[in-house]
């Protein structure tokens, strides 16, 4: 819908702008002209702007964004096949995570979380069409426990677990991570396959 | 600036919008934000220093 309603407003703006540059042609000096430009070079082209950039940081968040890159495909389909054992599929087959599973696995819970999320992805991004060697994409820092404890921190299968209990503190200072007992969360091979 | 350069930048910029609203592939999306914000961004400075001209023009500035 929101897209939808994005689109109108972007032909909207191309209606407006070729209608002021018809304008512009015939009288420049004229009040009404004035008014012509301020809506179809100031008001409607930044308010079209803006519009599309939330829509599209929307957009980003789904599935289908992460795997129109080539080297994500593995990841993708892995997460659809129901034989894979790695995390990210035992996750989204177990409809533990509904929406948008790239998305919530990989973002900060903090202040401008989602931002800085998406600056990684501009950047992977960058790195793909600007270097020749097209490989697997690789975290820039570990992956942090706080992701995977945003979720499970309180549950009480996670709380109640002996094992759990006595690495609280390492998890917390990041000593041991999540993935070292339940690892890998994707599979490592290149065809979407667990190895 | 000249409307119809502001013109030009705009247009360019919201038609990319409008491609990666239309197929929102990574390049489309990384296209727009890179390329199409920045050129709309050329525009809408280009049309306030028209208009900041034309306010000194007739001495309102």
């Amino acid at each position: 819908m929101a897209k939808a309603l994005n689109i109108a407003l972007l032909l909207v703006s191309f209606g407006i702008l070729f209608f002021a540059a018809r304008r512009a042609r015939q009288s420049v000096d004229q009040p009404r002209t004035k008014w012509w430009f301020l809506m179809a070079f100031g008001l409607f082209p930044a308010g079209s702007a803006l519009v599309s950039d939330a829509v599209l940081l929307e957009e980003m968040k789904e599935v289908s964004f992460c795997g129109s890159c080539h080297p994500m495909e593995p990841f993708v389909k892995s997460i659809h096949n129901p034989a894979d054992s790695s995390l990210a599929a035992v996750h989204i087959q177990r409809h533990l995570i509904r929406e948008e599973p790239c998305y919530t696995c990989h973002t900060d819970y903090a202040l401008l979380g989602g931002v800085n999320a998406k600056i990684r992805g501009l950047r992977h991004l960058y790195a793909f069409y600007t270097k020749k060697e097209q490989t697997r994409p690789k975290l820039y820092s570990p992956y942090p426990n706080a992701n995977c404890l945003h979720c499970h921190a309180g549950a009480a299968k996670y709380e109640e677990s002996p094992t759990h209990q006595t690495i609280t503190e390492e998890l917390k200072k990041g000593e041991a991570t999540c993935l070292d007992c339940h690892g890998p969360a994707h599979p490592s091979g290149e065809e979407g396959s667990s190895e | 600036m000249k409307p119809v350069f502001i013109l030009r930048f705009e247009l360019t910029g919201l038609l990319l919008g409008l491609l990666a609203l239309l197929f929102p592939t990574a390049a489309m999306i990384f296209a727009f934000f890179s390329i199409g914000n920045l050129l709309i961004l050329i525009g809408l400075t280009g049309y306030v220093r028209m208009v900041l001209k034309d306010l000194r023009k007739h001495k309102v500035l």
